[in-house]
C-alpha cells in the first residue's frame, strides 16, 4: 500500500477514536506516536473491538482496552453499571461509531475508493492473539485518566 | 441460507478429501463465538447496504486432524502462524464460495485468525445461522449473519 495512503488511513482511525471517545465520555484521549508493528500478530487481554473494512483499501483495526475502561464508557452512555454481556454490546456500539467516522473520512480523502466497514466484533478474554497475514500493522497507544487504549491498524499489502 | 452455507463448506473441504459429518444447524441470536480457535471474515456489499460476518470455530482435535491431511507426516504446533494461516485460508475459500453461490455482489474483508482463553466474542447483534460439523473426534462450527 502507498505510504501516504497508509498514513491517511491511520490518521483517520486515530482522529475517529479521539472524537468518538470525547463525544461519548466528555473526556479526552492523549495519543502517543505511531509505531510500525514488528509483525501483524497482536497479543492482548481484556476487551477488544475488531473493525474490518474492504474496498480500494482493505484492512482491520483492533482497539484493545481494559474492562474498567469499557465499564466507564458504558456508564457514560447508559448511566448505570454494566453486566458482563453489556460490555460486549457497548464495545460493538463504540466500534460502530468509530469505524463509521473513520471510513467516512477515508472516503472523503480518496473519492471513489468505496471503502465499506463490516459489522464490528467485540471480544472479552485472556491471552488473545489476533493473526492477519500479508498485512502491515501499526500501533498507537492512547492514555486517559481511566487507563490506556491500544489501537493496532493492519493494512492489506498489495491494495492501491 | 443454511443449505447454501452447507454446500460452500462441503465443497471446500471435499477439495482436501475431508468428508465432514453434519451435526446440527440452528438460528442463534446474537451472533457469538466461544471456541479457542476462530477465524472471522466480514462481508460488505458494494453499496454499503448489506453487511455481515462469517465466523469459524474449531476445537484442537479438528485442527490436528486437518493438519494431518494438509501436511501429512509433519508435526505442527497448532498455535503456530502456519496453522492459523492454513485455517484462515480455508475460511477465505468458504467465504468466496458462499458469496458466489448467493450471487452476492460484494466483497470480503481480510480474514482474522484468533486464539484465546476463556474467550467470548460478539460478531454481530443480529441473528446468525450456525452449522456444526464433526470430524475425527473434533468439531467445527460455521456461522453467518447478514443484515
Amino acid at each position: 500500500m502507498d505510504k501516504q495512503v497508509a498514513e491517511q488511513i491511520i490518521r483517520s482511525f486515530v482522529r475517529a477514536t479521539m472524537n468518538v471517545y470525547n463525544l461519548l465520555t466528555n473526556t479526552t484521549l492523549s495519543p502517543g506516536g505511531i509505531e510500525k508493528a514488528s509483525s501483524s500478530l497482536f497479543k492482548t487481554s481484556g476487551v477488544i473491538i475488531l473493525l474490518s473494512f474492504s474496498g480500494a483499501f482493505a484492512g482491520r483495526t483492533i482497539l484493545s482496552t481494559t474492562e474498567e475502561m469499557m465499564e466507564f464508557i458504558h456508564e457514560c452512555i447508559v448511566g448505570e453499571k454494566p453486566a458482563q454481556n453489556d460490555l460486549l454490546v457497548t464495545a460493538s456500539e463504540f466500534g460502530n461509531m468509530l469505524v463509521g467516522h473513520a471510513v467516512t473520512d477515508i472516503n472523503n480523502h480518496f473519492r471513489g475508493s468505496n471503502v465499506r466497514p463490516s459489522p464490528p466484533n467485540s471480544y472479552i478474554g485472556e491471552n488473545l492473539t489476533f493473526f492477519n497475514f500479508k498485512m502491515s500493522a501499526y500501533n498507537v497507544v492512547f492514555k486517559s485518566q481511566h487507563g490506556d487504549l491500544k489501537l493496532n491498524i493492519a493494512l492489506k499489502e498489495g491494495t492501491k | 441460507m443454511i443449505e447454501v452455507l452447507s454446500e460452500a463448506v462441503n465443497d471446500v473441504f471435499e477439495t482436501f478429501g475431508v468428508s465432514l459429518i453434519y451435526s446440527s444447524a440452528q438460528k442463534v441470536e446474537p451472533h457469538v463465538i466461544e471456541k479457542r480457535f476462530c477465524v472471522v471474515i466480514g462481508v460488505v456489499d458494494k453499496n454499503g447496504d448489506g453487511k455481515g460476518v462469517l465466523g469459524f470455530e474449531f476445537d484442537e482435535s479438528f485442527i490436528t486432524g486437518l493438519m494431518g491431511v494438509m501436511m501429512p507426516g509433519i508435526n505442527v504446533d497448532i498455535e503456530s502462524e502456519m496453522v492459523i494461516s492454513a485455517i484462515s485460508e480455508i475460511a477465505n475459500m468458504i467465504a468466496g464460495k458462499l458469496l458466489a453461490k448467493l450471487k452476492f455482489a460484494g466483497m470480503t474483508t481480510p480474514p482474522t485468525g484468533i486464539i484465546g482463553q476463556n474467550m467470548k466474542g460478539l460478531l454481530n447483534t443480529t441473528y446468525a445461522y450456525k452449522m456444526t460439523y464433526n470430524w475425527q473426534n473434533g468439531e467445527m462450527a460455521v456461522s453467518f449473519s447478514l443484515a
